[in-house]
């Protein structure tokens, strides 16, 4: 069964959201990135990232 | 920026260093400054905030150890979050939990109506996104809240264009349904009012 291009087209369409909504979902979904982005990095990772250097320096 | 004697593969930079009397940084330093956006996309891929900081443990001492496969003056970032994608999708394969929802249908309405009265709650956006298969997720975060491109965020995740718009489509889509949002309802989302409403609840505590 083929897909014409007007049947897709239509389907695409059917799943999109107008654009003031598009934008509002991802304005909102920036703020939450940005929530993440000022999370404390946890000791494990600090702990990590030293022990790479560390085995770096003894190289 | 790499210079030639960096490039002749003295990475640890002993002869400029024997020079200078410093070593030369390591340009796998760089990788560091991305452990935020890195830990932010493994939080949407993986939704949960231990398994977010082993995924991005494994991605670090991967890219940390490939790092001769990262081709300076390319998209660092984007390299790094395409390791972080692999690795997740890997261990996914292996532990064959969640199953794809391409359609939508297990897509529920949120069990309350969403209190925006104008205003969206970024805690219901989170409800709302985290319900959303992983693909809709990684895509939406990547473009809509990273600014990457489309043509970006398809190398990222190794599909197609049309396949990353597709997936954008889909997710904002089951986001608007779930949160009930609708052309014509006036809402306003500015960023300003949104962070009117996140500084209220905290106040509130």
């Amino acid at each position: 069964m083929f897909m014409t291009d007007e049947s897709q087209s239509s389907r695409e369409r059917s799943t999109t959201v107008p654009p003031q909504i598009e934008r509002q979902i991802d304005e909102n979904l920036r703020l939450l990135y940005q929530r993440q982005l000022e999370g404390e990095l946890p000791e494990t990772l600090k702990e990590l990232i030293a022990k790479l250097r560390d085995e770096v320096q003894k190289k | 920026m790499t210079t030639r004697k960096d490039r002749s593969g003295d990475q640890s930079g002993e002869r400029s260093g024997a020079r200078s009397g410093r070593p030369a940084p390591d340009p796998r330093d760089e990788i560091i400054a991305h452990l935020p956006s890195l830990r932010a996309f493994a939080m949407s891929l993986t939704r949960n905030p231990s398994a977010a900081d082993d995924l991005v443990h494994d991605t670090v001492v991967k890219a940390w150890s490939k790092f001769d496969l990262y081709r300076p003056g390319t998209n660092l970032r984007a390299w790094l979050l395409t390791i972080l994608r692999n690795t997740y999708y890997s261990g996914r394969r292996k532990q064959a939990r969640e199953v794809a929802d391409s359609d939508g249908s297990m897509t529920e309405r949120l069990a309350t109506k969403p209190d925006h009265d104008g205003r969206l709650a970024l805690a219901d956006l989170a409800a709302a996104f985290a319900r959303l298969p992983a693909e809709q997720r990684e895509v939406l975060i990547l473009v809509g809240a990273m600014g990457f491109s489309i043509e970006e965020a398809a190398e990222t995740c190794g599909c197609a264009p049309g396949t990353v718009k597709s997936r954008a489509n889909r997710g904002r889509r089951a986001l608007a349904d779930m949160l009930q949002l609708g052309a014509g309802e006036g809402m306003d989302l500015t960023e300003n009012t949104t962070l009117a409403v996140i500084s209220a609840q905290a106040a509130v505590g």
